[in-house]
């Protein structure tokens, strides 16, 4: 398991950004100040730093420059959008910068490119029979290639990374058409019975009456 | 062209010209005097011919009575060493002659000249010296050689007779020819030497002018700290000096804008940083909330959080309209008492009637009190006072207290002492400058004095009525 800390003096915030990098399977740890995050970084191996600039005790800038010879990949996070702001942490060595207000998928597609390139990244996802590889966007059941189209392959993606969740028809529709939902349940509907099928997961893929699916496997 | 050069043209052309004419001047009137000398010395000398002359033919005309032409040429010849001399007689016919060169021209023009004066030459004297003492000259230019014809008429025969003398007179010529040459090269070195004084003395003098120059460039392109610095009392050094005035005005408007769009820019960036943390927030839980089920734990926290951030924003939202919107023409000031306000009249409030918009100051109060609250404070007071200037509202708590370095900037919009947002209670980092307008509209001011771990006092003066 991967170790990331998030270093961000918003505790909701930082409560949210734990809560979505947990469910993807991450080791969380927080802090709210610098010198706190300081400590941890210490005594504590980290794969990824997530921190944010504007942080009591000490800044993110001047944590950055301690990290660096550490060799941990960061990601800033930052209110100040502006070029200069921009430009100064990716200079002193962060590794990608996130601008207020941004959206958790933004954030945890972020963290996993990070650490792809940090070649710490997970490419592979396994549920069960099942493996998929996240580059080469191919599926393999027991051993056996399963062609899938884009959408099918993002679906079945988006379910496995929230297994056993229930996920609702709008925002599924929303992350994979990447459209604004208008209350055209077919489409999904559709492509959910195809991965059915193809993937042999009827039992598997749960339809939630009047909400949404869920994929149910042993986790 | 160059100021310097323009002067150093002028001025030596001037210096060149008012020379040249003094140097003719001076040259012309010597040569002047030198001509009227050689004029008189050879009319003398004429003259005392002349009576030699006039003496030998008196002696013929006494031997035998009559005077032939030939007596008059063989008195000529006699008298004559030195000078060329000639006789014409009536109709200018020479009679005799030793002139190196004959110009009857002249001799014309004497004659002519003789009888335009000759009715005014003095007939007594005439009477007197039995003879005409009227001498005129001529100068000729002869072949380059300047000579003076110098004629008188006798009478010797019955008729009168033209005597005429020439002199060369080139030497006071050639004398004026070497004087202005001679004037020439004092001159042309008059004029050099004046070229060079000049053209420094107009450096020296324009060198403040060119410091001027260099410093409004220098202010020009943006170092408005730039000053010339010139203490001559001159009209350069009134102008440097009114100048380096006209700069200070300008650096300190420069700088008062600087720092207003400096203040506008921290306003801005503030103010989108406030926003941008809650958003964040808000949209992070109600996706959370929208896209799956969650447990009902989490999802009582996400509605929290997102109903506490949308709170925090429209109160952001009200007091930064509040901010932008308030100023003396919507302030409804009236005489009212100050308990209203602070509370019972006691040993801390001294009664007496304010005149303010009570809704505002009650507002500035409650402001306060709150940051004292955040301050951690377990005692809070507020007391009023009359004094001889005003009614004075004092807000005291023991809280934590305001490091002195953060006086100055805890009035600005959204800043915060503490920016350690994990704690809950977090204001909108409005109130302070809330109030400072609020007051600004009363005329009054914030004043702030604390100590870090006793606490703060923030007092301001309100204007009393009956």
């Amino acid at each position: 398991m991967l170790n990331i800390l998030v270093v961000e003096d918003n505790h909701s915030i930082l409560e949210l950004i734990e809560l979505n990098l947990a469910r993807r399977g991450y080791n969380c740890d927080t802090a709210s100040d610098g010198q706190q995050a300081a400590n941890l970084i210490e005594t504590n191996h980290y794969d990824l730093i997530l921190l944010d600039i504007m942080l009591p005790e000490i800044d993110g800038y001047e944590l950055l420059a301690y990290i660096e010879p550490l060799h941990i990949p960061v990601i800033f996070i930052t209110a100040k959008g502006s070029l200069r702001d921009r430009v100064r942490g990716l200079h002193l060595g962060a590794d990608d910068y996130i601008v207020k207000p941004f959206e958790m998928e933004e954030l945890v597609a972020r963290v996993e490119a990070v650490l792809r390139r940090a070649g710490k990244g997970n490419t592979l996802l396994t549920l069960e029979d099942v493996e998929i590889d996240l580059i080469a966007r191919t599926v393999k059941k027991q051993g056996k290639m399963i062609n899938l189209t884009m959408k099918e392959f993002d679906l079945l993606v988006t379910l496995a990374q929230n297994k056993n969740i229930v996920l609702y028809r709008p925002y599924l529709f929303e992350k994979i058409w990447g459209e604004d939902w208008e209350d055209d349940t077919r489409t999904i509907d559709l492509h959910v019975q195809r991965l059915r099928k193809k993937m042999d997961w009827s039992d598997k893929i749960k339809t939630i009456y009047r909400l949404g699916y869920k994929l149910e496997v042993e986790s | 062209m160059k100021f310097s050069t323009k002067l150093t043209l002028s001025i030596t052309t001037l210096i060149f010209l008012l020379f040249s004419l003094g140097g003719h001047l001076m040259i012309q009137q010597s040569f002047d005097y030198a001509r009227e000398e050689a004029q008189r010395q050879f009319a003398k000398e004429h003259i005392s011919q002349r009576l030699l002359l006039e003496n030998h033919l008196f002696g013929k005309q006494l031997d035998d009575q009559k005077l032939t032409a030939q007596d008059v040429v063989q008195a000529a010849k006699s008298t004559n060493h030195f000078r060329g001399l000639a006789l014409y007689d009536q109709q200018l016919i020479p009679l005799y002659s030793s002139l190196v060169m004959e110009d009857p021209d002249v001799l014309k023009k004497l004659i002519k000249n003789e009888r335009a004066i000759g009715n005014q030459i003095d007939t007594a004297y005439h009477d007197k010296y039995l003879m005409t003492t009227f001498t005129d000259y001529k100068v000729v230019d002869l072949d380059g050689k300047q000579t003076m014809f110098i004629y008188t008429r006798l009478t010797a025969l019955h008729e009168p007779l033209y005597m005429v003398n020439t002199y060369d007179v080139s030497y006071v010529y050639e004398e004026r020819k070497r004087q202005y040459i001679h004037f020439l090269y004092i001159d042309a070195l008059i004029l050099i030497l004046a070229a060079i004084s000049v053209l420094l003395l107009s450096r020296l003098m324009t060198s403040p002018l060119k410091k001027l120059t260099k410093v409004s460039e220098e202010i020009a392109n943006g170092a408005y700290d730039r000053r010339i610095r010139l203490d001559t009392p001159d009209e350069i050094g009134l102008v440097a000096q009114s100048f380096d005035k006209m700069a200070d005005a300008v650096e300190s408007k420069i700088h008062e804008l600087e720092r207003m769009v400096q203040a506008r820019d921290d306003f801005v960036s503030n103010f989108s940083h406030e926003l941008k943390t809650p958003m964040t927030t808000m949209m992070g839980y109600a996706d959370l909330l929208r896209s799956r089920e969650n447990e009902r734990e989490l999802q009582i926290k996400a509605a929290d959080y997102i109903y506490k951030e949308t709170k925090r924003l429209s109160e952001l939202g009200l007091k930064l309209m509040d901010l932008m919107s308030l100023s003396e023409e919507y302030i409804q000031k009236e005489c009212v008492p100050v308990t209203k306000m602070i509370g019972d009249a006691g040993e801390h409030v001294e009664f007496a009637h304010v005149f303010v918009d009570r809704i505002l100051i009650q507002s500035v109060l409650h402001n306060l009190k709150q940051n004292a609250e955040q301050a951690e404070a377990s005692e809070i007071h507020v007391s009023g006072k009359i004094s001889n200037q005003g009614y004075i509202v004092t807000v005291w708590d023991n809280g934590k207290g305001i490091p002195e370095h953060e006086i100055e900037r805890i009035k600005e919009p959204f800043y915060q002492i503490d920016p350690s947002r994990t704690s809950g209670r977090r204001g909108s980092g409005l109130g302070l400058a809330l109030c400072e307008k609020i007051l600004k509209a009363h005329g009054a001011e914030l004043e702030i004095s604390s100590q870090v771990g006793k606490g703060t006092s923030v007092s301001f003066k309100l204007e009393c009525c009956e």
